[in-house]
């Protein structure tokens, strides 16, 4: 396809998921992957952001709707003019995420799904060892609900794929979802191929 | 066969089917009802549901469904016929889907996350990534480089899926056409009635291309009551109209069905060889007698053509070796040979060859006429009904006779929106935004209304 300007628009590649479902890790993968291929990529990470753009946010919910629209906020800016951004959030609940769509035409869902017994057994961070002793109040998959997305545009299996294996099915997905130009080694046609086209079309009386 | 829980879906959202008939004419139903190829179709158009529509010039497949898939017309999306050339040689190409100057609806749809099933459709090879399945057209050089995503292979050699019979082996005998089309065209049903079922599409296009062949073989045989052409003509229609019978009972409301055809169909009497013809009247000279393409093409020649009909300037600066420049001069030269065009007769039949020429800027309403990566032709000669034009060089007669009884007509294809009253004036640009409306979703940008 040439100059049909169909991919200047950027993403915002919304991604949810379970504290250690492993969000951040992908989308650091997939940023790396999509950098090569000359996107432009920004990474907005739930827990980064809270050190600086949501500085002073608590966990409660307002304060979670606060910090995920402000995420939101700026991805938007950034995939209007042609960055994708990935958003990197646990996002918990439903009815936020829909309200981010709503109001970024360039929205896509990732669901980075792991059953929590598998989040659990990884606990990078700790947190879950310190929610179950009650350390943590409030906390996403422990007593506090994470709503699945029923819509999501994409969704991986991280305790059934490689990390590569996820990224790779993410960028698939953009580019089935015409988010980014495909990258194909078997475009068009060889000079065997075309000399084979041309004569079928001599038998058929077309040249 | 497709099953309820697909077409009769319970979900409130709107979808649509496309049955993509090529080379099936509007002019041709009253015969179809007479020789009761297709009740269904019949009945549709005794109801006043069958309306004629307008397609593209040239009237060729992939011209036209690049039509139908982008919405805009040849001079706008790049691909003239099946072969084109670009502005830094003479040799001709055959354009692909990666030509195309402008986005199809399936990239529109795949954006906004709604699920895209297209099977046969040409001007798709090579398959980009679309959100759903895409089975290029019969321009992809084979199956396994046909589809999209390729883990469907499997699926489409299971069902014995052929992306077109084998022309050649048509051409030498009538059995091996018979053999060939009833096979073809089953295998094809099969595959869509396989994704119609299976997939949850919300725009699913199906192309059926064995009327094409079996018009440009057997057109005028179709009248002739002692030939096997009656009966090819029986199986194929037939079984298209059991496809269309069970999907139209199975039709829920949300369902949206739009049935048509690319062009029409005519007798074919004569080949016309243009390029010939110019070089007998000295606007065009080779360096070798016995040239079969333009490679040899010498600097003071003024015109070249490629079928169909179309007819290039040699200018400077869009042909390496052109001299005519395009100023007031090349706008006499149109004049002129446009005129002796149109007093082409059949020495035979004193018929007149060519109906009418007409300037492609002005009719494709192109301010960047002379932008285009590829060379767009700067005239097209449409013939009379009979007189197919063609582009070859070599030998010296202006007049010949094929294989074939059937050509492409200048306009008169079809089109069905789902039982919708005609109320418009319907060229083939405007089935796409028709689909975008009945899906709900948003127009593609403003490049549709350049038609």
């Amino acid at each position: 396809m040439a100059s049909t300007g169909f991919y200047k628009q950027g993403t915002t590649l919304w991604m949810t998921g379970l504290s250690g479902a492993g969000k951040t890790t992908i989308a650091n993968l997939l940023a790396e992957k999509l950098i090569r291929r000359g996107e432009k990529v920004e990474i907005m990470d739930g827990d980064v952001v809270r050190t600086n753009l949501s500085k002073g946010l608590g966990f409660s919910k307002e304060d979670r709707e606060t910090n995920l629209m402000r995420i939101g906020f700026v991805c938007r800016l950034l995939s209007r003019n042609g960055t994708i951004v990935i958003a990197a959030a646990i996002s918990p609940y439903d009815y936020i995420r829909k309200n981010l769509r709503k109001d970024d035409e360039n929205f896509v869902e990732v669901y980075v799904n792991a059953p929590i017994e598998k989040c659990i057994e990884r606990d990078v961070k700790g947190l879950y060892k310190k929610a179950l002793a009650g350390e943590i109040k409030q906390f996403t998959g422990i007593d506090d609900p994470y709503e699945a997305p029923e819509d999501a545009e994409i969704e991986v299996h991280t305790d059934k794929e490689t990390v590569e294996e996820s990224v790779e099915f993410i960028l698939r997905r953009m580019e089935e979802l015409g988010r980014i130009e495909p990258d194909r080694s078997d475009e068009g046609y060889s000079s065997e191929e075309e000399a084979f086209i041309q004569k079928r079309l001599e038998a058929l009386g077309y040249i | 066969m497709p099953s309820k829980k697909m077409i009769l879906s319970k979900s409130p959202r709107k979808r649509v089917i496309v049955i993509a008939i090529d080379g099936v004419p509007f002019s041709f139903f009253p015969a179809l009802k007479e020789m009761n190829l297709s009740p269904v179709l019949s009945s549709l158009y005794k109801r006043n549901k069958i309306h004629s529509m307008t397609t593209t010039l040239p009237p060729v497949s992939s011209v036209a469904w690049a039509s139908f898939l982008t919405g805009v017309n040849p001079g706008v999306h790049g691909i003239t016929g099946f072969v084109d050339r670009r502005q830094d040689g003479y040799l001709p190409f055959v354009p692909t889907a990666e030509d195309l100057q402008v986005s199809t609806i399936y990239q529109h749809l795949s954006r906004i996350g709604l699920r895209v099933c297209s099977i046969g459709v040409p001007a798709t090879f090579p398959p980009a990534p679309i959100n759903g399945i895409l089975v290029s057209g019969f321009l992809a050089p084979n199956l396994e480089r046909s589809v999209y995503p390729k883990e469907e292979i499997e699926t489409l050699k299971s069902f014995d899926y052929k992306l077109d019979i084998d022309a050649w082996s048509a051409r030498r005998s009538d059995d091996s056409l018979i053999a060939q089309l009833p096979n073809a065209i089953s295998a094809r049903i099969n595959t869509a009635n396989h994704y119609l079922n299976k997939e949850n599409w919300d725009l699913f296009v199906f192309h059926i291309l064995e009327t094409d062949r079996l018009h440009h073989f057997m057109w005028c045989q179709m009248m002739d009551k002692e030939s096997t052409a009656l009966d090819l003509f029986s199986v194929l229609y037939g079984q298209i109209d059991k496809f269309l019978q069970t999907i139209m009972e199975k039709l829920s409301e949300e369902t949206v069905l739009i049935i048509l055809s690319d062009h029409g169909f005519t007798e074919l009497k004569k080949d016309f060889y243009l390029n010939r013809w110019l070089i007998e009247r000295g606007y065009l000279s080779l360096s070798e007698q016995n040239a079969t393409n333009l490679s040899g093409i010498t600097p003071g020649s003024k015109l070249f053509s490629m079928a169909p009909g179309r007819i290039y300037l040699h200018l400077e600066g869009k042909t390496p070796n052109g001299t005519i420049l395009n100023d007031q001069n090349a706008e006499l030269l149109k004049r002129e040979i446009s005129e002796s065009l149109e007093n082409v007769h059949d020495p035979e039949t004193g018929s007149k060859v060519i109906r009418q020429v007409v300037d492609m800027r002005e009719e494709w309403k192109l301010t960047g006429f002379d932008d285009s990566p590829l060379q767009l032709p700067d005239l097209i000669a449409i013939p009379s009904p009979g007189y197919e034009l063609k582009g070859e060089l070599s030998g010296s007669d202006l007049f010949g006779i094929d294989r074939f009884s059937g050509m492409h007509a200048y306009g008169d294809a079809f089109v069905y929106l789902n039982g919708e009253e005609k109320d418009e004036k319907l060229d083939i640009t405007d089935i796409q935004g028709k689909i975008c409306s009945f899906l709900g979703v948003q127009q593609m940008n403003g490049e549709s209304n350049q038609t």
